[in-house]
């Protein structure tokens, strides 16, 4: 169905997505709001108009989270929940919604997709009981526990901020953590001494992260530094785990484990639409290029939140306000220096935030030698594609991810390379010797998620 | 890789163009004990073999080329032994179903139109291993597809199959690299006539040749330039839907609507000439998703996992061209629309043309010459 | 948009066996952190067993059929009263 023309469609409602939408609804535009969620908050503040969600979360962000989703409801923006949205162009966005196509055109489209877990591959990471941290964490926050036996231990392995709010919220329900293995990159954390001294003028991070360290100190995990060449063992689901250690094999039994391995930027949206993207050799991710009001390479088309680059939940805020402002001024709707008077105290907020945050890029930059990734262990889980297979076809002379993926068939799957693709451009790039900056990145096709052909004719036939 | 630049001692013939036409020639020169180069861009530029379902076809087509019809046939029959011997060079599979295809007719008038086609080819080539079939034919050759209240019957010819046409291209990358092949990944700026031979300059240099192959696709319109004022070629745009896994239930393809090796059914049945437009758009992959529901309702119900598209090489009268080039004797110019159909006569029969001597009878008539270019 | 009541609970069938999980959360979830199912699809290129792994949609390791129609990702789709969830897994018959 063909929905009446807007000003502006808000894609996401998580901070970014919400804040966007308000403040371009406070600036007078007509906004729809789609989310593939039944209600408001994305993943941060995931389900914050119910006391599960608000539970889980601190008592700033949760005073946050629930202020900026009943300043949601009290606007007059339109909300499109349970919309899945598989197409978008800077005038049309096109949607699924129990089972019924919605197109919507708009005169502008701000993308909030947020961030999603760093996937990386090691042996046995495809078997039942192996977790994201984030998905771990959204399994608590739905009231539900990680195992029925509560009792029985967990493992948590990786490197980020992400694992330490885990730690937290598993060990304030009494679960049993039999190691935390910290596979980070200590060159980089140590370069992070001289931001992280700037980031004392923005105690807020420094004290949520001390708060937590304390917590974690307090449980007594067992922490164990440098580990290496993680394997999760097990035939229809992980029953032991074994890792390296100052050279010497240990091994767990455990039938749950948690991986963390940073959080990087949604990036499908964009780069199916061509964007403009750069490449943070640092964090080892591919980023859209926006300007501090998110406006991307593509005119009508923002783009606000983590996804764009992760600086966390406040600055989404933040990102989002300012994205708001902007498509209101790019219609004419507000002049520009109304549109500057009222950027002027999210963009100062922005700029402090994204220097507070800058030793985190450090403290948690990845290791590179997590992705040298053994020959027979699964990079792409949908084609079920190994880190061998995608050797031996680089060696065959393929040096672009693209031609990779042809001839192995890696990424090729429903998931569209998202939860292979970091990993086949830095296994590509590391056969080759060279940058993942070098070898490309998977070009991107809509739909973004499987629509039923059905669906995807009817829609346009409408047009 | 190395350094270069390259010399022409190193190898008897570049080739530009790493496509299934330029691998197909390739892996043929190679075989026949010729030293070859080839250059082949790295992703980034419009290549038509990735946007292929990876058909052989020689049914319902070129009536008014009879001789090209044949082409296909011949083609088609050679892909059997080829593959084989592609998969031994290069250690690889590749799936392959020598089935025969259909093309399913959707309404009595399409089926006349079919049937009155077919008919004036049988007449035409003396023998044509196929013909109509009806409905309930067509439902005992593929019994697990439900078709639509429409389909009347369909086309039928034995001699057409179905490759997995990446598979087909990297044995044949492989098998080229084994037999002392060279491939250059790079990008082709310019080839220019320089003392007496060919200086190919690329991103990554300049490299020299005696004798040059040009089959690169819609590129080969600049990279003849110096030789020809215009090629009369044009960009095909085909747009494809990927459709999601299924069990295997086509056992043989059928046209427009065929089911992969990997259980992924490709939709794909337009061509568009509009340039370079490579853009998606969805009206027109909403229309090819509709004519495949038509033959094949319970599609409707399955996902679509994404749509591309991609450029194909159109010659004017749809027919390859295979020739010299006026005034360069020892420059070969290769554009087709069915690279893959054709990839197993490529192999076996142009190499000798290449290396100066003559196209094989039935493609005699497939140069320059046409178009009213002399290139005798 | 209502919200949710708290405290309010669905109850779903997981293979059959009822599972009663809070409100408000996806099949995913409930399959997952409350019936601990396990496996709950089985990759349909090498046969080898999987569960949702990132539970926000990226992964596509949580398909399961859901009120009849297969494929879906459970992790999208939020819990209702007498929803019929069905586990896409190979083996389920010997299990």
């Amino acid at each position: 169905m063909m929905e009446r023309q807007t000003d502006l469609v808000v894609v996401g409602a998580g901070p970014a997505g919400l804040a966007a939408a308000c403040a371009a609804s406070n600036c007078g535009l007509e906004v729809n709001l789609v989310d593939e969620q039944s209600s408001p908050g994305g993943q941060l503040f995931r389900n914050i108009e119910s006391p599960l969600g608000q539970a889980s979360l601190d008592a700033k962000e949760r005073a946050q989270g629930m202020a900026l989703a009943k300043k949601f409801r009290a606007s007059d923006i339109t909300y499109f929940p349970d919309t899945t949205v598989w197409g978008l162009e800077p005038h049309k966005v096109s949607c699924t919604a129990e089972g019924k196509t919605k197109i919507f055109p708009t005169q502008s489209v701000i993308v909030a997709p947020g961030a999603m877990e760093r996937p990386v591959p090691f042996p046995g990471w495809t078997l039942p009981g192996v977790l994201g941290a984030g998905g771990a964490d959204i399994l608590l926050r739905s009231g539900g526990t990680l195992l029925k036996d509560p009792a029985q231990p967990i493992v948590l392995a990786g490197n980020g901020p992400l694992l330490l709010l885990l730690a937290c919220h598993l060990i304030d329900r009494g679960v049993n953590i039999a190691a935390w293995l910290d596979t980070g990159y200590w060159r980089k954390r140590i370069m992070s001494a001289i931001p992280m001294a700037v980031s004392f003028f923005d105690s807020a991070y420094l004290g949520k992260g001390l708060s937590m360290a304390r917590k974690i100190a307090k449980a007594k995990i067992p922490f164990v530094l440098g580990a290496k060449n993680l394997q999760a063992i097990g035939t229809q689901r992980v029953e032991k785990i074994t890792y390296e250690v100052k050279g010497e094999t240990k091994e767990i039994a455990t039938t749950c484990l948690l991986l963390h391995e940073g959080i990087i930027p949604r990036t499908h949206i964009l780069s199916s639409l061509g964007a403009k993207h750069l490449w943070d050799p640092v964090q080892r991710y591919w980023h859209p290029e926006v300007t501090e009001c998110g406006a991307t390479s593509i005119d009508g088309l923002y783009l606000a939140g983590d996804a764009g680059y992760v600086h966390g939940g406040d600055a989404s805020i933040t990102k989002g306000t300012l994205a708001g402002i902007d498509a209101a001024r790019r219609l004419g709707v507000i002049t520009d220096s109304e549109a500057a008077f009222r950027s002027k105290q999210p963009l100062n907020k922005l700029r402090l935030t994204r220097f507070a945050r800058g030793f985190l890029r450090y403290v948690f930059a990845p290791n590179p030698a997590i992705f040298a990734v053994p020959d027979q262990t699964k990079v792409c889980r949908c084609e079920s594609v190994s880190a061998g297979d995608i050797r031996k076809v680089v060696l065959e002379g393929n040096t672009d991810v693209n031609e990779v993926k042809l001839y192995t068939r890696c990424g090729m799957g429903p998931c569209q390379g998202r939860m292979c693709g970091p990993a086949l451009a830095e296994i590509t790039a590391a056969t080759l010797s060279t940058s993942p900056k070098k070898v490309g990145s998977l070009h991107i096709q809509q739909p973004f998620r499987p629509v039923s052909l059905e669906n995807y004719c009817d829609t346009t036939t409408q047009d | 890789m190395g350094k270069f630049k390259r010399q022409t001692s190193e190898h008897d013939i570049l080739i530009a163009g790493g496509g299934i036409s330029g691998l197909a020639v390739a892996y043929g020169l190679a075989a026949k004990g010729t030293k070859v180069t080839l250059i082949d861009a790295p992703t980034q530029t419009n290549k038509a073999s990735r946007a292929n379902v990876g058909l052989i076809w020689c049914q319902s087509k070129f009536l008014h080329l009879p001789n090209y019809a044949k082409w296909g046939f011949h083609s088609a029959s050679l892909f059997p032994a080829l593959t084989r011997e592609l998969e031994e060079i290069s250690g690889l599979d590749i799936p392959v179903n020598y089935t025969g295809g259909l093309i399913a007719c959707v309404g009595q008038k399409e089926y006349e139109n079919k049937a009155a086609y077919i008919a004036k080819l049988k007449d035409l080539l003396g023998e044509y291993p196929g013909g109509m079939i009806s409905r309930t034919e067509l439902e005992k050759k593929l019994p697990k597809i439900g078709f639509g209240p429409d389909v009347v019957g369909a086309a039928w010819c034995e001699a057409d199959g179905v490759v997995e046409p990446l598979a087909l291209m990297r044995a044949y990358k492989a098998a080229f690299c084994k037999l002392g092949g060279n491939v250059i990944e790079a990008h082709i700026h310019d080839v220019c006539p320089q003392d007496g031979g060919y200086s190919v300059f690329t991103d990554k240099g300049q490299m020299k040749c005696e004798r040059l192959v040009l089959s690169a696709g819609l590129s080969n319109r600049r990279f003849s330039r110096f030789a020809l004022s215009s090629l009369p070629v044009s960009a095909d745009k085909g747009q494809v839907l990927l459709v999601e896994r299924m069990p295997p239930v086509m056992p043989i393809p059928l046209l427009g609507v065929t089911q992969t090796f990997g259980g992924t059914i490709i939709i794909g049945f337009r061509h568009e000439f509009i340039g370079h437009d490579t853009r998606i758009v969805p009206e027109a992959v909403a229309s090819e998703g509709r004519a495949a529901i038509q033959i094949w309702p319970e599609l409707g119900k399955k996902r679509l996992i994404r749509a591309w598209s991609g450029l194909r090489v159109m010659p004017e009268d749809k027919q390859a061209i295979y020739s010299r080039l006026p005034n360069h004797p020892k420059v070969t110019l290769i554009n087709t629309h069915s690279a893959v159909t054709l990839a197993a006569a490529h192999t076996r029969h142009l190499p000798e043309f290449i290396l100066g001597g003559c196209l094989p009878d039935l493609a005699q008539d497939m140069t320059l010459q046409r178009f009213g270019v002399d290139v005798h | 948009m209502e919200k949710s009541e708290h405290n309010d609970t669905v109850t779903i069938l997981v293979d059959d066996i009822p599972v009663t999980v809070p409100a408000g959360i996806s099949v995913a979830a409930a399959v997952l952190g409350h019936h601990h199912a396990g496996e709950t699809y089985t990759n349909p290129v090498d046969g080898s067993p999987r569960a949702p792994y990132c539970l926000m949609g990226v992964c596509f390791e949580c398909m399961m059929e859901i009120n009849g129609e297969p494929n879906i990702q459970s992790c999208l789709v939020t819990v209702e009263e007498g929803m019929i969830v069905k586990r896409q897994v190979a083996t389920a018959g010997a299990k």
